[in-house]
């Protein structure tokens, strides 16, 4: 096997678990995360001898994911809506119950406003950088984010949510 | 309660969800499957490359392709064209500046998140409060001045397009809604609920373009809405004239304007491009991913009718990151490894020059 192939292999052990989680939380949805999890790994793998910098392998592999995403939103829209039922909030999971109400709105948002949620409070990146992962303006990425605490403070009034910077 | 409500939120849910095991057959299934398809676009793009003609004999002595088009030539050129020569409007250290041919530079204090587009009546940028601002400019080079900005919006928005003319101005304001107005009009000509989901990428006239996860890449005229069947998701869409150009990970796809269908059947392969004014061209760019894959680094011109393209000369800049024209001749290129590096190109002339460097990440071209 390839040198290239081998450290790639070593990538992906290391960070597939902390990628599904990114990738759970971009989809809300399991199955959807491993599909979009492999072919963003299937796609840094075929590119990873050019990726100069592996420490940034991890942004490489996001970026794969928000653009890939799309894909995934448009095939299923195709799809007879019976063979791909959207998988329910997942109550088994061992999280505050307040938390778990806030992430089933969550995902209920529009895909690149949770997207912008994820980046920036999950991811902690700057709106600058969230900016650059997805290809909008810095206040696209604030107007996105003020839309998103605006609809989860409708939906859940006793959050109180509030805006920070 | 503040957003850390959200973070916390997010953090709790990641680490209580189960990640599967990785199913490695399943996975080399998908690393066969997307060197497959590299393999053929990388081969459909060389095909498409050779089959075409040569565009032009020389660009300078006939003028730009497409422009026998319903138009005329009348104008062209007697003999070979002067390098580039127009002013180049950047964001440069966060402000707004000017990078003249010789390569001097006007400052300007004002702090931007970007620069739009350069217009007949001055630059407009997006300030640091999401506010559109029209920059008139006088004077030349250097000694360029910046006349006082005015809010063409009066309030702060989520996206602003300027068309390739540089005559209609289309913005999304913090309600969703698409305004389209003349340049430096008060009133919109026509106004457009948006989806919060959606993107506006583009806007021409009466047309635009949005760009959803949920509907993909839409081309809206009027009350018809088009859907565009790109391979792969829009990152960007440029639309003038006959040509809308979108700009996707895996490279430029071309449509008809008046009804979405693709004029070349697939990408043509460059990662870095740009309309020109009039839709009859695209300048491409090797990208840095392209050039990792072997791929000589220059800069070409595309004749966005019949895929015929031709290299502009004297561009040494290595792998480009974006492109952005200036006027209906002249094209920005932002490149450089470890700097910026500016390069003016002249699409009459065939010619490129490099007109600046600067610290990396201190420079960025117009948008559109």
């Amino acid at each position: 096997m390839p040198t290239e192939e081998l450290r790639f292999e070593e990538f992906m052990a290391a960070r597939w678990q902390p990628l599904f989680r990114t990738a759970y939380l971009l989809t809300g949805d399991r199955h959807d995360a491993e599909d979009l999890l492999q072919t963003a790994l299937a796609r840094t793998c075929v590119r990873w001898d050019s990726i100069r910098d592996k420490g940034a392998a991890d942004s490489y592999v996001r970026r794969a994911m928000v653009h890939e995403a799309p894909r995934g939103w448009r095939r299923r829209g195709r799809e007879v809506v019976a063979e791909h039922l959207p998988e329910p909030a997942d109550d088994s999971l061992a999280v505050r119950a307040d938390h778990l109400v806030l992430w089933q709105e969550v995902r209920r948002l529009p895909p690149r406003m949770r997207a912008v949620l994820v980046l920036r409070f999950f991811e902690d990146l700057s709106v600058a950088q969230t900016a650059h992962e997805l290809g909008l303006s810095e206040g696209a990425v604030k107007s996105q984010t003020h839309h998103a605490v605006r609809r989860l403070r409708a939906a859940l009034p006793d959050l109180e949510l509030e805006e920070t910077s | 309660m503040t957003t850390t409500e959200i973070r916390e939120a997010l953090h709790e849910v990641a680490a209580a969800v189960p990640a599967p095991g990785l199913d490695r057959v399943a996975f080399q299934d998908r690393v066969r499957a997307e060197r497959r398809r590299r393999t053929g676009r990388r081969a459909a793009a060389a095909v498409a490359a050779a089959a075409v003609a040569v565009l032009v004999g020389t660009l300078a002595a006939t003028g730009l392709p497409g422009e026998g088009r319903g138009t005329d030539v009348a104008d062209a050129p007697d003999g070979p064209a002067a390098g580039p020569t127009a002013p180049v409007p950047v964001s440069l250290e966060g402000r707004l500046a000017v990078v003249a041919a010789d390569g001097g530079v006007a400052r300007s204090d004002l702090r931007i998140e970007e620069v739009t587009g350069a217009t007949g009546s001055g630059v407009v940028v997006v300030d640091r409060d999401s506010h559109v601002r029209l920059v008139p400019l006088s004077g030349s080079g250097a000694a360029t001045s910046f006349g006082r900005p005015r809010d063409l919006v009066g309030a702060p928005v989520q996206s602003v397009q300027v068309d390739q003319a540089g005559l209609v101005l289309g913005f999304v304001d913090l309600d969703d809604t698409l305004h389209l107005r003349e340049l430096g009009a008060d009133d919109d000509f026509q106004a457009a609920a948006v989806a919060a989901a959606d993107r506006v990428l583009a806007v021409d006239g009466n047309r635009w373009t949005t760009y959803s996860e949920a509907e993909g890449l839409v081309l809206h005229e009027g009350g018809t809405s088009t859907m565009v069947g790109t391979e792969f998701p829009a990152a960007t869409a440029e639309l003038d004239g006959q040509t809308l150009a979108v700009g996707t990970s895996d490279g430029v796809e071309v449509f008809e304007a008046s009804n979405g269908t693709p004029r070349f059947g697939g990408s043509l392969g460059a990662e870095v491009s740009a309309l020109g004014a009039g839709g009859t061209l695209v300048v491409t760019a090797t990208s840095q991913d392209q050039s990792d894959r072997g791929m000589s680094a220059g800069i070409w011109v595309l004749d966005a009718f019949t895929g015929a393209q031709e290299p502009l000369h004297g561009y040494d800049g290595g792998p480009a990151r974006d492109l952005a024209w200036v006027d209906d001749d002249e094209v920005a290129v932002l490149a450089g490894s470890g700097r910026d590096e500016l390069w003016a190109c002249s699409v009459a002339a065939a010619r490129c020059e490099l007109r600046l460097t600067a610290t990396a990440g201190a420079l960025a071209l117009p948008r559109s």
